[in-house]
């Protein structure tokens, strides 16, 4: 009997105009996004290898002992899975430039060649899935009981003896299986195009099991939605009615709620914007300078006065060739480096300070807008996919991670084979170990990906709300079936 | 086989449509329920089909509670609607698969669905026909397919005849002679009198969700039941 429900469920949604218009939604949108999508990452993927080969060729070179400000550059490579989900990635730095200092810099090296494709949002699997196939998904299910109760049929199908819970299992079983037909028709059509790239290997050890976690994430999200339908099918009795209930729905749970989270957590929490943020750090620093130099300037006078050289008769001092002058400079030069590391420690830990108190104000707003925007099973399934693609939040913290990393090995292989020296008030530059060799390559930036495990650690909570947005929507919807009035 | 007692249905506004009613109907006998709009023919049937549940008394089909063992009543009935209403874009046949499974009766040949077709009137060539192109008329005697396929004992009809122009009418009430000669048990509902005094073996008139009267084929197969009909309402009214 239950195979017998499906059956029908099936060819009624075959038979119908809007399994023709998804069809063809999913056929043309799918592959389309998808070599759009391959195109665009094989431009990046190219542009990478070619930024990071002329960089290196540029910059093999004798390092001057005066070169102090010696930069290193470190490039992000795109990843492979962005193809199907473009996430943050036109926001994230994809560069490290790393600093004497310790305090290395991320930014976006790559101009946005098409800031429209930004404007309009990309057609990736993302998109197509997030909010066609989840537009198609409702259009599928919104009447399923409500247009059958209108039309009379219900009420037949009750008469026998049939279990309403079965009536609703086949609804969500036979809207699901034909839905999922032209989608992956034209996901085995978007994958032939993909496989048709010559850098893009869905078989690839890096590619095919984030794959397959995407496939599953995407099909319980799709069911998750096909539930949502039935459930709104049981909550009204007119199909206009279940209509317009399933359109707010998904302006709301698939737009709304995703948009307005980020927007609640600010005004729940808010934080300082990130320019207050290095305007303050610019703040304590020039203070702390400007104290520095006070203190420089105490030092001064007290090896003048030390050395005797602040009273009456010596106005004018030779700190090159005046005995009492060489001391006191001397004397100065020997307490003022030490003065320069104090400070330069203190001012170092206080920007650390800062910088830490803002990335936990940063990590509790996260969290606050993570946690709101669950409530739609769109931000779990944008969440799971943009960080199963490479293209998520976290990703933006292991480019941090791979940036403090490269500035680290730089250190360690440049900066560490500095040799400063402070003499007679000058500072000079020399090197050391294997730089006194004179030729160097740019050390290259090893980009540590986040493993599937690492994002699984994180994403389960995404994928077990999945699981309970189809248990609560199909018992919602069981709950109320039960009840329905078939008249 | 279907045993109505004490049945009562009050709705949550405060009416009642159903008051105490009892009655049966035996194998093999047509009983037609005649009343106004809201006199609670229709509740009845409802509750037969657990569509709704009783405020009290109890509703059975075969010796099962509607109410408590609804899917075990329902094995043994059929119901057509007053508009018979199907899967538009299904064929007939699929129709007919459909609600035969439905019903449990699985692996149906062409033959059968042929002499279902044959047997309510109508043509071969329908069975292929998409439900969109059909007639009222043709629904309807294919709802009575439908019930002739699952072949239940008793059969529920809720104003069949409403809305069939009289030729129609005439080939349907010709199907449930066949329906009665082949002992099943039929409750119908109806506004029409002239056509309950053909068919019918016994018709109870109901009014404000009371059975009023009750009255066997013999008393009014010589008399005008819409007298009959009218002596008891307004007997109802006055008592």
């Amino acid at each position: 009997m239950f195979k017998t429900l499906i059956k029908k469920e099936i060819i009624e949604t075959i038979l119908d105009l809007r399994f023709i218009i998804v069809t063809l939604l999913c056929v043309v949108l799918i592959p389309l996004g998808t070599y759009i999508s391959r195109r665009d990452y094989e431009r990046r993927l190219t542009d990478y290898h070619r930024t990071k080969e002329m960089y290196r060729q540029s910059n093999t070179k004798r390092l001057k002992p005066f070169d102090f400000s010696l930069v290193m550059e470190g490039y992000r490579p795109p990843s492979p899975l962005s193809v199907f989900a473009c996430g943050i990635e036109p926001f994230m730095p994809d560069k490290v430039l790393t600093a004497r200092s310790g305090f290395f810099r991320a930014v976006k090296e790559s101009i946005i060649d098409h800031p429209q494709s930004l404007l309009f949002g990309k057609v990736d699997l993302l998109f197509n899935v997030g909010f066609v196939m989840s537009l198609a998904a409702l259009i599928f299910t919104f009447s399923s009981i409500s247009g059958e109760k209108e039309s009379g049929t219900l009420r037949l199908m009750i008469a026998n003896s049939v279990p309403r819970s079965h009536v609703l299992l086949a609804k969500v079983v036979g809207k699901y299986i034909t839905l999922m037909v032209p989608f992956v028709v034209s996901l085995l059509i978007a994958l032939i195009v993909l496989d048709a790239s010559p850098v893009v290997s869905i078989v690839s050890s890096r590619v095919y099991p984030s794959f397959l976690v995407i496939l599953l994430v995407t099909f319980l999200y799709i069911l998750a939605i096909i539930s949502l339908g039935v459930l709104i099918s049981t909550l009204t009795h007119k199909s206009i009615t279940s209509n317009v209930v399933a359109l707010l729905f998904w302006v709301v749970f698939i737009i709304a709620v995703p948009k307005i989270s980020p927007l609640t957590a600010e005004i729940v929490y808010p934080i300082e914007s990130r320019n207050f943020v290095d305007m303050r750090k610019r703040v304590v620093k020039e203070n702390i300078i400007e104290e520095l130099e006070q203190r420089k300037l105490q030092l001064s006078d007290a090896a003048m006065s030390k050395f005797g050289l602040s009273g009456p008769g010596h106005t004018v001092f030779d700190f090159d060739n005046d005995p009492l002058g060489i001391k006191a400079k001397a004397w100065y030069d020997s307490r003022v480096t030490a003065l320069g590391d104090e400070y330069g420690k203190r001012i170092a830990n206080e920007l650390r300070k800062i910088e830490q108190d803002y990335r936990n104000k940063t990590n509790v707003q996260t969290f606050i807008t993570m946690s709101l925007s669950r409530i739609s099973p769109a931000s779990c399934y944008t969440y799971l996919i943009s960080e199963l693609s490479g293209t998520g939040v976290m990703e933006r913290e292991n480019f941090m991670d791979n940036a403090r990393r490269y500035q680290e090995k730089v250190e360690e292989l440049i900066y560490d084979n500095f040799e400063v020296e402070t003499l007679g008030g000058r500072t000079s530059v020399g090197v050391t170990g294997e730089l006194t060799k004179g030729e160097v390559s740019p050390p290259e930036m090893d980009y540590r990906q986040i493993t599937l495990a690492e994002i699984l650690e994180t994403g389960w909570v995404d994928i077990l709300l999945l699981f309970l947005f189809n248990i609560l929507f199909f018992v919602a919807a069981f709950l109320r079936f039960r009840k329905y009035d078939v008249r | 086989m279907i045993e109505i007692e004490e049945l009562t249905k009050r709705y949550e506004d405060g009416v009642l449509a159903l008051d105490h009613v009892s009655y049966s109907v035996e194998p093999g006998e047509i009983f037609c329920l005649l009343g106004a709009n809201g006199a609670g023919k229709t509740t009845t049937i409802n509750i037969l089909l657990d569509f709704i549940p009783p405020t009290s008394g109890s509703a059975s089909i075969n010796g099962h509670d509607c109410n408590k063992f609804p899917l075990e009543a329902k094995k043994y009935v059929s119901y057509v609607s007053e508009n018979v209403q199907l899967y538009g874009m299904f064929t007939a046949r699929q129709n007919l698969a459909f609600f035969a499974e439905l019903a449990g009766k699985k692996g149906l040949k062409k033959k059968d669905y042929d002499d279902a077709m044959r047997t309510v009137g109508l043509p071969e060539k329908a069975l292929h026909m998409r439900l969109k192109h059909y007639s009222k008329g043709m629904r309807q005697k294919l709802g009575i397919a439908i019930a002739l396929l699952k072949d239940p004992p008793a059969i529920l009809m809720d104003e069949p005849t409403s809305g069939l122009d009289p030729t129609s009418a005439q080939e349907f009430l010709e199907q449930l002679r066949k329906l009665r000669e082949r002992g099943k048990a039929i409750l119908m509902t109806t506004h029409d009198i002239f056509r309950a005094k053909i068919i019918a073996d016994r018709v109870g008139i109901m009014k404000q969700g009371r059975l009023v009267a009750i009255r066997k084929r013999q008393d009014f197969k010589h008399a005008d039941l819409e007298q009959i009909y009218m002596y008891e309402m307004e007997a109802a009214e006055t008592a």
